[in-house]
C-alpha cells in the first residue's frame, strides 16, 4: 500500500477504535447506574463519568500522535532536522504545496491536541473526531504516495 | 488452539507469521500453555514450529524447522493449523473476489480503477496482504478497503471511504453466502440498526447508486 494511504488508514483507525470505545462507555456508564456492584476495585461512577467526558479527547491525543508520527516518517526522507511540530507542518505544506485551508485545518487540529495535552485555560473551538480525522487524512493527501 | 477439544488433550498458545520468501505460506508456532510455576512465571518449555502452505491436496505441512518434537501431538497440531490456513484462504479469496467484480462493475460505470496491496494483521490466521481498489471520476475518489475478517455475525467487512477525508460512505459485510452493502448514513447512531435497516445484497445497480451518492458528495 504506497505510504500515505498506509497512514491515512491508520489515522482512520484510531477512529474506528474511538466509535467501539464509545459504545463501550456508554453501555458501562448506563449498566453501572442500573447496577452499581458491577464496579470493581473501588471504581467511583463519577470516574465513569469522567472517563467517558474525556474519551474524546484522549483519542484526539491518538489520533494526531498517527498523523504527527507519519509527517515525521516522511519529513525524515526529506530533511535531517526534527522540527517542532508547527514548523514540521508547515514545512510540508510549503514543500508539497498544501494550499492554505487544509494546512490551517490541520493546525486546529495540532492547537486541540496542544490545549488538551498542556490543560490550557482558553480552549480552541473543539473538532469531533471525524472532523479531526477529515483534516489530517486531507493534509496527507498532499503527501507522494511512496517516500 | 487456546479451547478445549478435550478434557485430557494439551492446550497451546499458538502465534501465527509469515514464512521468509515468496510463496513460502505461515508458519505456526505452538507453545504449552499454563506450564508456570507457583508464582506465575512460565516455565522453560518445548516449542512447535511448523509452515503451512496451501497445496493441491489440502494443506502442506512442513516440520522441518521445530525446535522439539511435537510426537503424537503431531495431529492436534495440524488440525488446528489447517482449520486457521482454511479460513485465511477463504478470507482473502473472498477479498480478491469482490475486488475482481467491483473492478469490473467500476469500469462498466466508466470509473477507472487501480488496485492497491493493503496488510493486515490478524492473531488468529497471521498477517497476510489483500487487495484494495481505489476509483475515481472527475475529482470524485473512493477507496474499496478491506478491514477484517471477523465482527459479530459476518464473515468480513469491507468499508468504502470518500477520499482524500476518508469519510465513512458505505460499508460491505459478507454474510449468507454473499456480500451485502450497508450505508453509513451519519444520522444513525445505532451502528447494529443501520446495518440491519439499510442492507441491501451487493449488485452492480447497489454500487451504482452508492458511487452516484458519493460523486454528489464530493461534488
Amino acid at each position: 500500500m504506497p505510504h500515505n494511504h498506509e497512514w491515512q488508514t491508520r489515522i482512520k483507525t484510531v477512529e474506528r477504535e474511538y466509535v467501539a470505545m464509545r459504545q463501550a462507555a456508554d453501555r458501562f456508564l448506563k449498566s453501572a447506574i442500573d447496577d452499581p456492584t458491577i464496579l470493581l476495585e473501588s471504581l467511583r461512577h463519577r470516574e465513569i463519568v469522567r472517563a467517558s467526558q474525556n474519551l474524546e479527547g484522549t483519542y484526539l491525543m491518538r489520533l494526531f500522535a498517527e498523523f504527527e508520527a507519519g509527517a515525521r516518517e516522511y519529513w525524515a526522507t526529506q530533511r535531517r532536522s526534527h522540527p517542532k511540530t508547527i514548523d514540521l507542518l508547515n514545512g510540508i505544506a510549503a514543500r508539497r504545496g498544501i494550499p492554505l485551508t487544509p494546512t490551517e485545518n490541520a493546525h486546529r487540529v495540532r492547537e486541540y491536541r496542544n490545549s488538551l495535552v498542556h490543560e490550557r485555560e482558553s480552549v480552541p473551538r473543539t473538532p469531533s473526531l471525524a472532523a479531526a480525522r477529515s483534516h489530517l487524512c486531507i493534509f496527507f493527501n498532499f503527501l507522494p504516495p511512496y517516500w | 488452539m487456546t479451547k478445549n477439544h478435550e478434557a485430557d488433550e494439551q492446550r497451546y498458545v499458538v502465534s501465527v507469521f509469515d514464512a521468509e520468501g515468496p510463496g513460502a505460506g505461515v508458519v505456526f508456532t505452538f507453545t504449552p500453555a499454563g506450564n508456570n510455576n507457583e508464582h506465575g512465571v512460565p516455565l522453560v518449555q518445548s516449542q512447535f514450529m511448523v509452515a503451512a502452505k496451501p497445496s493441491d491436496d489440502g494443506i502442506a505441512f512442513d516440520w522441518s524447522g521445530t525446535p522439539n518434537d511435537p510426537k503424537s501431538a503431531k495431529i492436534q497440531m495440524e488440525k488446528e493449523a489447517e482449520e486457521r490456513m482454511r479460513e485465511r484462504v477463504r478470507w482473502i479469496r473472498s477479498v480478491e473476489s469482490l475486488v475482481d467484480t467491483v473492478e469490473d462493475w467500476a469500469a462498466e460505470l466508466e470509473w477507472s480503477t487501480r488496485r492497491i496491496e493493503k496488510k493486515l494483521d490478524d492473531g488468529w490466521i497471521g498477517t497476510h496482504r489483500v487487495p484494495a481498489l481505489l476509483m475515481q471520476e472527475d475529482t470524485c475518489r473512493v477507496l474499496l478497503e478491506p478491514v477484517g475478517r471477523s465482527a459479530p455475525g459476518v464473515e468480513g467487512v469491507v468499508d468504502l471511504y470518500l477520499l482524500p477525508a476518508y469519510d465513512d460512505i458505505a460499508t460491505l459485510y459478507y454474510y449468507d453466502n454473499r456480500w451485502h452493502l450497508h450505508h453509513a448514513f451519519p444520522d444513525v447512531s445505532d451502528a447494529a440498526t443501520a446495518r440491519e435497516a439499510q442492507a441491501v445484497a451487493l449488485s452492480k445497480e447497489a454500487l451504482a447508486k452508492v458511487l452516484a451518492e458519493m460523486r454528489q458528495n464530493a461534488a
